[in-house]
């Protein structure tokens, strides 16, 4: 019996066996030297792969871009891991959205560092992106990558919670026209068209829009709210290869707004934005590479009458200057990146800097450097340093320690230690502000010339797999992280400005502390068919106990959703999120409130009717007819549009 | 009887000698696809090199180094030493620290024969596309659609920015007679291929694969040079350098190479239609 089993179990390896050898000698190997070489190749200028960052990323495609149906870039945000997005309607002017990643939602989110194509977009202002305003379109986005974590050594100030690089489409086809035409409900029209051409050492794309929209809903009932939109966007982008080592890019685009601001006296308001950008890139011996990039931003946003009643034109402008050196040695064990950046950030106001403050001004300069260390196939290394000295807030160091840990192919764990500062912005230093709050009475808000620079501390572990011939892709991160000397707005009686009743002023004294774990799953079971869930906790203390910090972020948030490829040449996306109940605060909005917890729904359905032509339904907060996301007195309705895209 | 021994001793210690002066540096324990090719440098060269590990320190006097997959590529070497790549697929070969010769066994080859290939395995084809995502591709791809319109053939060629969206390219992709997957390193995954097969078994088109093994799987026709293949010519390539001549390959569209570089596999070309 022993014989038989034991003659039993030899044959079972027999088959075994071979069946393993006949996996071998077929495509497996090949797939996996593949694999092999695509992990030999991160030299290359692309990103790398997603389990060999140091902190937790999340790619968003063009592909789910599209198929999410979103009609505003904080849409395709919203139901990604570690992210809260409010659709908010703020009093002050254009700010359509709040984003944050791990937590303390506000008007102004400064710890968020925000890129497009690697040129920062976050306002010197106040801190924090105007979303509605930023010059790009969704139909230009080639991929968005969100980092969770502080990456200040990198990116530099302002780059603590995370930063978010939004990467446009570079032109590489032959010619490509495309034109869309789409409308729904709200009033919403909107037209775009792109053109790009591409040849063996040059191309170009032009692409343009135009939106209009109705005001939402206002929350008591009486009809639509003083915030339509109408909007224009123009972006280019070209690029030229000089011989096989030198390639320059041109960018530029411009943005005109006219909108409705939900305030009394239904002001309204006109915006102009352009940037102007030039990045080179030149390939050295040995694999190294020099980037230089320069740009120019200019932002002007004129509203009339403002809370004062009188007409309120803003306009802040910005040059940046940024250079770096990344030199792969020791067959690529090691690498180094050094570089620095100048930055000019200037800004002048009739009404938020005082009659008087003429241009207010920061400039900063910066030098960096980053090591990665290939301490063993399995085991890397990475450290950074970043020096920083700016007008405002005066020195600070930023740094960065990780580990990867890679013990069995597609899985890896990494660990990190980080310090991030934010930097006040020139409102919070120069603001003169002074506003009606009814009874005949003024109150003031005064910028404070002390702030210091609030350094947030970071400590974080994770781990990211792959199953299933990368079919299945999870992640899972841990986060504890404080943030000292964080700016509040706090009565102040020794700020008042003459004539006011109470007094505001920016200080920096608190300490807010933030804890959180972030999970999620993406299984792509079939070509074309994919399903995620993915969850989030998130915990926010601080010492002076301001409801600002501590309620505002929703604890428990989970989204999940597919995208599924159907016959005859349908496409279903649909994305479900469940946010737990938060509190709405507003630095310039009008109360606080408590957001009951709700589902949202976003959904399309795309049909390609030819291959070049694409019919399409969208729609977004499908559970409910309207809900209440923010305070400024407005909720946001149920949207359903339908339109047709034509490509060439 | 002594003459003959003695020729036959002089030319072992020549081969000997030629041996010791070309050796492969490949991942620690080659296995697969690198093997393969290096079986393939042995039989160009009648005698296997000493084989390196990447890191490894290449002896002096070694004139010419065949660097065996992306990581081999990379690594520095002397300037006085010719450096053969291959199985890199990825590698953009950027000129050495000083300026060392380099030439590079391309897992592709040249436009015109691909181009020529295609209208050989399916005759009176008019259209086709190729998918492409690595930067060392794109003027690859560029060079073919120029051939093919020389040819009569129009090529597509499809950049794939995300593995993910190539189910989507594929379905918006204009109706053609065959498709092609570059062999990318970046593209060549069990998820892509299995969408490129999967609509070329739906739509009925040819389907050329960029490794036999692979043609297999998919069962339909192949087009590319197998890795021993790969490996002839990095080894003949060597042989070259030896005698004084770096083959010029590295230029870019590759010149025409020998038909050797060329594989159409036995087995496919039933099914793609010969």
């Amino acid at each position: 019996m022993v014989t038989g089993r034991s003659a039993a179990l030899a044959a079972l390896l027999v088959v075994l066996s071979s069946a393993s050898r006949a996996a071998d000698s077929g495509a497996e190997p090949v797939f996996k030297f593949f694999q092999e070489e695509a992990n030999a190749t991160t030299a290359l200028r692309r990103a790398a792969p997603i389990d060999r960052s140091p902190l937790a990323v999340d790619v968003i495609t063009a592909e789910e871009i599209k198929a999410s149906g979103a009609l505003n870039v904080w849409d395709i945000l919203r139901f990604r891991v570690g992210m809260d997005v409010i659709e908010g309607r703020s009093d002050g002017g254009a700010d359509r959205a709040v984003v944050s990643v791990r937590g303390i939602p506000r008007d102004s989110v400064t710890e968020l560092q925000v890129l497009i194509d690697g040129r920062s977009v976050y306002s010197p202002l106040n801190g924090g992106v105007l979303w509605e305003q930023l010059p790009v379109q969704i139909q230009d986005i080639e991929r968005i990558e969100i980092v969770r974590g502080p990456n200040a050594a990198l990116y530099g100030s302002n780059a603590g919670t995370g930063v978010i690089n939004i990467i446009t489409r570079r032109p590489s086809k032959d010619f490509e026209a495309s034109a869309t035409g789409m409308g729904g409900t709200q009033d919403f029209r909107q037209g775009q068209a792109a053109v790009e051409t591409a040849k063996q050492s040059w191309g170009a794309r032009l692409s343009g829009s135009d939106r209009a929209q109705d005001g939402f809903p206002k929350a008591d009932g009486t009809g639509a709210a003083n915030d339509w939109l109408r909007e224009q966007k123009m972006n280019f982008r070209s690029w030229f290869a000089v011989g096989s080592r030198t390639d320059l890019e041109a960018l530029a685009g411009v943005v005109k707004q006219g909108h409705g601001v939900n305030m009394t006296n239904d002001p309204q308001a006109q915006g102009l934005d352009h940037f102007q950008a030039l990045h080179a890139t030149h390939g050295f011996d040995g694999g190294s590479t020099l980037e230089a990039r320069v740009s120019r931003t200019d932002d002007d946003i004129a509203s009339s009458p403002d809370i004062n009643g009188v007409l309120s034109d803003t306009r802040y402008w910005q040059y940046d200057a940024e250079a770096f050196h990344s030199i792969p040695w020791a067959d690529g064990r090691l690498r180094t990146t050094y570089g620095s950046s100048w930055r000019y950030a200037s800004a002048r106001s009739n009404t938020i800097f005082g009659p008087d403050a003429g241009n207010v001004t920061n400039r900063s300069l910066r030098g960096f450097m980053h090591q990665e260390i290939q301490v063993t196939d399995s085991v890397s290394l990475l450290g950074g340093v970043s020096l920083e000295t700016d007008n405002i807030g005066g020195f600070h160091k930023d740094f960065q320690v990780a580990s990867l840990w890679s013990p069995l192919e597609d899985q890896s764990f990494r660990a990190s230690y980080a310090r991030a500062n934010t930097t006040p912005g020139l409102l919070s230093r120069y603001a003169q502000i002074s506003f009606p709050v009814g009874g005949g009475v003024s109150g003031s808000l005064a910028g404070n010339p002390s702030l210091n620079p609030s350094p947030l501390t970071d400590y974080e572990a994770g781990w990211t797999g792959r199953f299933l011939d990368r079919a299945v892709a999870a992640e899972f991160t841990g986060y504890y992280m404080y943030i000292q000397d964080h700016v509040n707005i706090d009565v102040d009686a020794n700020a008042a400005l003459p004539g006011s009743v109470f007094a505001e002023t920016y200080d920096n004294t608190n300490t807010v502390e933030l804890r959180g774990m972030e999970a999620s799953l993406k299984w792509r079971f079939a070509p074309g068919r994919s399903a995620y869930a993915n969850y989030t906790r998130e915990t926010v203390t601080d010492q002076d106990h301001h409801s600002l910090y501590i309620n505002t972020t929703p604890k428990n948030k989970f989204n999940a959703g597919v995208d599924l490829a159907l016959p005859e040449r349908l496409r279903l996306s649909a994305n479900a999120g469940y946010k737990d109940a938060y509190l709405a605060d507003s630095n310039t909005g009008t109360a606080q409130d408590v957001i009951p917890a709700y589902w949202r729904l976003d959904a399309r359905l795309g049909w390609q009717a030819t291959p070049k032509l694409e019919l399409f339904v969208a729609g977004q907060n499908l559970l409910a007819a309207s809900r209440r996301e923010y305070i400024d007195g407005l909720v946001v309705p149920r949207m359903i549009e339908g339109g047709m895209t034509l490509r060439y | 009887m002594r003459l003959v021994l003695l020729a036959a001793v002089l030319i072992v210690a020549a081969a000997s000698a030629r041996a010791e002066d070309v050796v492969v540096v490949a991942p620690e324990s080659p296995s697969g696809p690198y093997r393969e090719a290096l079986q393939g440098v042995c039989d160009a060269l009648g005698s296997c090199p000493a084989v390196l590990a990447a890191g490894d320190e290449v002896p002096p006097g070694v004139r010419v180094v065949i660097a065996l997959g992306g990581r081999a590529a990379r690594q520095p070497y002397s300037a006085r030493t010719a450096l053969v790549t291959a199985l890199s697929p990825g590698f953009e070969a950027r000129s050495r620290p000083g300026s060392g010769a380099v030439a590079r066994v391309r897992m592709t080859f040249s436009p015109e024969n691909f181009a020529r290939r295609l209208l050989l395995l399916k005759p009176g084809a008019r259209s086709a596309a190729l998918l492409w995502s690595e930067p060392a591709s794109r003027r690859f791809s560029e060079a073919v659609r120029e051939a093919g319109k020389r040819l009569g053939l129009a090529v597509t060629t499809v950049e794939v920015s995300e593995p993910g969206a190539v189910p989507k390219l594929l379905r918006d992709l204009s109706p053609v007679d065959s498709l092609w997957l570059a062999p990318d390193s970046a593209l060549v995954t069990p998820m892509v291929f299995d969408a490129a097969c999967e609509y070329a078994r739906s739509a009925g088109v040819s389907f050329f694969a960029p490794a036999p093994a692979l043609a297999e799987r998919c069962g339909l026709a192949g087009l590319a040079p197998d890795f021993r293949s790969a490996g002839l010519r990095a080894g003949a390539a060597a042989r070259e350098a030896l005698a004084g001549s770096v083959p010029d390959v590295d230029a870019y569209p590759a010149p025409p190479g020998p038909e050797s570089n060329t594989e159409v596999f036995a087995s496919s070309r039933t099914r793609a239609g010969r």
